[in-house]
């Protein structure tokens, strides 16, 4: 028998991946938050309409993504004027309002933010999920209808992408 | 405290200085737990109390409300709605200032049908209860002035309203021609009322005038159910509505003619029934029953139909439609089709193109995966540039993948990549998708390439990353019709006209969406249908390849477009979510909303013939 929806549990295995994911598709840290907060909140709404197993991950986080995406391109449909929606990596404000951090610090997180700009967009996707908080490769796949294998190797050539590209403009000198 | 990573499935080499740094950058979207939990509930609380979500605006409680209310309720100032209605922002005032289009009226005209249709009905009553005025005298010219006294009255509403359905008809022709019927029903209904008062409304008068607007309204509905197709006159039944008026037309004319002058009939012999009204009325319903129940009219395509269609099939030209054709017919497990009519024709068309040294791409690849190459013209197709091109480390776009294609085919017959080469030319294919690009009008017809390309190179495992896309794609281009009797996907998503709640406001499809709906129910076929679709958007579509599977056997014989659409229907049909979708059965008032059409030109038979009937036939003395 399907189990009951657990919301608590829900939030906790998808927070981290949904808003990174939201994040990756061009919304600005606040509003991949906020997107992330309707998503759960309508998804709990319309709880009834979920056909699945509430123990399949992979079918909670395929019909969590399509929330999310209905409320993103909704929300995108209604910014005006320039956009309330604005890409984390071209966010300025990040890098602002940062005093108490170093200036070397600084200057790694824009050469971060640059490499990540050059990077494939589905690269980019699985690097912010993954590395928001470290959520699991499941609930990446789960989000994205991929397999942890390929979660995995999607994150293993992202990850040799963006050092290749750090490695290029000198700030992985050190690691390299 | 600062925050350091945990990843608990961490792969070797994964938790380095790259990972923190990636870690650190990311702060910004890390909520503190609590406060994150909290928001959800806020909203959840909110929407429960209120009927509405919190920050961002969204409108949860919407999908308890019946989309046509909402729509109505746009146009119904704030203070005339419920206080949870108009909270929500759905009143004209409020919507403008959240930013929400009001959406088209149009949308309204099913509701607006019903009204009439009730109110003809209550007005048809009234009118037969109320009875005829005592005294009859029969005098045309008197009759003509009582007529031309109402028209002087109601011309205006009854102009505008009809000059209104006129303007209806390319959008919701349905719609447009049963408030065309019921105003007509109106208008007569009130002619009627004046002759009675005047004493004037004898059997001939009132049958004239009755068989004279139902003759021009069978005139005006023919085509719409001979061609329901071209004019998506998606009503059930829709074919009877000529049917009901020519009959009430018949019969009103034969009493007009019996009760009015006594005419003589077809033979010159006076009190027999005139034979022309009649023959007249079941010559139009023989016609249109044959028109309906043979082949004269359009029928549904099969895979019998497109087997012998594309058995004697020879023109080129839209090689595209049947690449997808033979594509889904295929992955629904259908048994082989005879191609060698359409294969011979490719092969004069592309030998005829290498002579001069510069074929069609997209036609090349789409003739490698329906057989029809040999060796030497893969030979042709061998190019070290794009092969290089393929292999840089740039995105590839899916029109330039397109043309890459044959290239790639060559390579493959006479040669290898080896695993690292594959996975480079897959990697550039994806990054070139792009499926988030602003007004890029990406749809289905994008990621067919890929997958193509994909299976090409034997790399399975890899459509597992096109999966987000598929279902971003799927999902963009999705439009279903107000009434939600037919949707598709879209050729393109950005022209799509859509709600404040981001839902389709199409009232119709667009004629040209059937091979981006093909392949979309390919992919879904491939990777499955979105877990967001419903039984109802299933038969929806279902419905639109229905309609776009029509051919006329007679005229034109079925199209290679017919064909793809008959294939796309058989392949969905096949699959998993397709089983499990059983039809719900229609309540009364479904169904009858369903024929609402049908129910108002029986209201405007039925009323003419009993009012005609009732008529007085005999003149008393003047």
């Amino acid at each position: 028998m399907a189990r009951d929806m657990d919301l608590d549990a829900l939030i906790t295995d998808f927070r981290s991946p949904l808003t990174g994911l939201l994040s990756s598709w061009g919304a600005a840290p606040r509003d991949a938050i906020e997107l992330a907060q309707d998503s759960f909140a309508e998804a709990y709404l319309s709880r009834e309409r979920f056909k699945g197993d509430w123990a399949d991950q992979r079918a909670v986080g395929a019909w969590l993504c399509g929330i999310a995406q209905n409320l993103f391109h909704t929300s995108r449909r209604k910014s005006t004027g320039g956009g309330r929606l604005v890409s984390l990596h071209n966010a300025k404000e990040i890098a602002e309002g940062r005093g108490a951090e170093t200036a070397s610090s600084e200057d790694d997180k824009a050469a971060l933010r640059q490499a990540l700009d050059q990077l494939k967009g589905p690269w980019r996707t699985v690097l912010t999920m993954r590395y928001t908080e470290g959520a699991s490769l499941a609930t990446i796949g789960a989000l994205l209808g991929m397999s942890e294998r390929a979660v995995e190797g999607r994150l293993r050539r992202a990850r040799a992408a963006l050092k290749e590209l750090l490695q290029k403009t000198g700030a992985m000198e050190n690691q390299s | 405290m600062k925050d350091t990573l945990h990843i608990k499935d961490k792969f070797e080499g994964e938790q380095d200085e790259l990972g923190h740094k990636l870690f650190e950058a990311f702060e910004d979207l890390r909520p503190e737990a609590g406060e994150f939990r909290k928001g959800v509930q806020d909203r959840i609380d909110a929407a429960s109390l209120e009927g509405s979500s919190g920050s961002a605006g969204k409108i949860h409680s919407l999908r308890n409300v019946p989309s046509f209310v909402s729509r109505a309720a746009a146009f119904v100032p704030p203070v005339l709605l419920p206080k949870s209605i108009a909270k929500i922002g759905l009143g004209a005032p409020a919507a403008f200032k959240t930013g929400a289009s009001v959406v088209p009226g149009v949308v309204l005209l099913p509701v607006l049908s019903i009204i009439m249709i009730c109110f003809t009905l209550v007005l048809g009553l009234r009118t037969v209860h109320k009875g005829s005025s005592g005294l009859h005298r029969q005098d045309e010219i008197d009759a003509q002035d009582e007529t031309r006294a109402w028209w002087r009255r109601f011309w205006i509403p009854v102009f505008l309203m009809v000059l209104a359905s006129f303007s209806l008809i390319p959008r919701v022709p349905g719609d447009a021609l049963t408030i065309m019927i019921t105003i007509s029903t109106v208008a007569f209904l009130g002619v009627y009322a004046s002759l009675s008062r005047g004493g004037l409304a004898t059997r001939r008068e009132v049958g004239t005038r009755a068989a004279t607007a139902m003759g021009f309204l069978v005139c005006g509905s023919i085509p719409l159910a001979v061609f329901p197709r071209t004019y998506e006159f998606t009503f059930y039944g829709g074919w009877l509505v000529p049917i009901a008026l020519a009959v009430g037309h018949a019969v009103c004319l034969h009493l007009s003619k019996v009760g009015g002058e006594r005419m003589t009939g077809a033979f010159g012999r006076p009190g027999r029934w005139p034979r022309r009204p009649l023959l007249s009325g079941a010559w139009t319903i023989f016609v249109l029953l044959i028109i309906q129940t043979t082949p004269v009219s359009g029928v549904e395509g099969t895979p019998e139909s497109v087997r012998a269609r594309l058995s004697t099939y020879e023109d080129t030209d839209d090689i595209k439609d049947l690449d997808q054709t033979m594509t889904n017919f295929i992955a629904a497990g259908e048994d082989p089709f005879d191609l060698q009519t359409l294969g011979r024709a490719a092969r004069i068309q592309l030998d005829r193109e290498l002579e001069r040294g510069d074929f069609n791409s997209h036609n090349g690849s789409a003739f490698a995966r329906l057989g029809f190459l040999e060796d030497p013209d893969y030979r042709h197709f061998v190019n070290q540039m794009e092969i290089d091109e393929a292999l840089s480390s740039k995105p590839i776009k899916p029109y330039r993948l397109n043309s890459l294609m044959p290239a790639i085919l060559g390579h493959l017959r006479f040669g290898s990549f080896t695993l690292e080469e594959r996975n480079l030319i897959a990697d550039n294919a994806i990054a070139g998708l792009e499926p988030d690009r602003p007004y890029s009008n990406a749809n289905a017809k994008n990621l067919k390439p890929i997958v193509h390309l994909l299976d090409m190179l034997d790399l399975p495992e890899r459509l597992d990353e096109l999966a987000p896309a598929v279902e971003q794609l799927l999902q963009a281009s999705w439009c279903r019709t107000v009434n939600g009797e037919k949707a598709a996907f879209s050729s393109s998503p950005n022209s799509i006209d859509r709600d404040e709640n981001g839902d389709s406001a199409e009232t119709r499809l667009g004629f040209s969406w059937g091979h981006t709906t093909s392949i979309s129910v390919w992919l879904m076929s491939r990777f499955g249908v979105p877990a967001w679709m419903t039984a109802g958007d299933l038969q929806a579509l279902d419905t639109y390849l229905s309609y776009e599977s029509y051919y006329f056997v007679i005229f034109s014989g079925l199209d290679p477009h017919e064909a793809e659409a008959t294939s796309a229907r058989t392949l969905l049909h096949t699959t998993k979510a397709w089983a499990n979708t059983q039809p719900r059965p229609r309540s009364l008032p479904q169904t009858l909303f369903r024929l609402r059409a049908v129910i108002a030109a029986v209201l405007l038979a039925a009323f003419s013939v009993f009012l005609t009937k009732r008529a007085p036939e005999e003149l008393p003395a003047a």
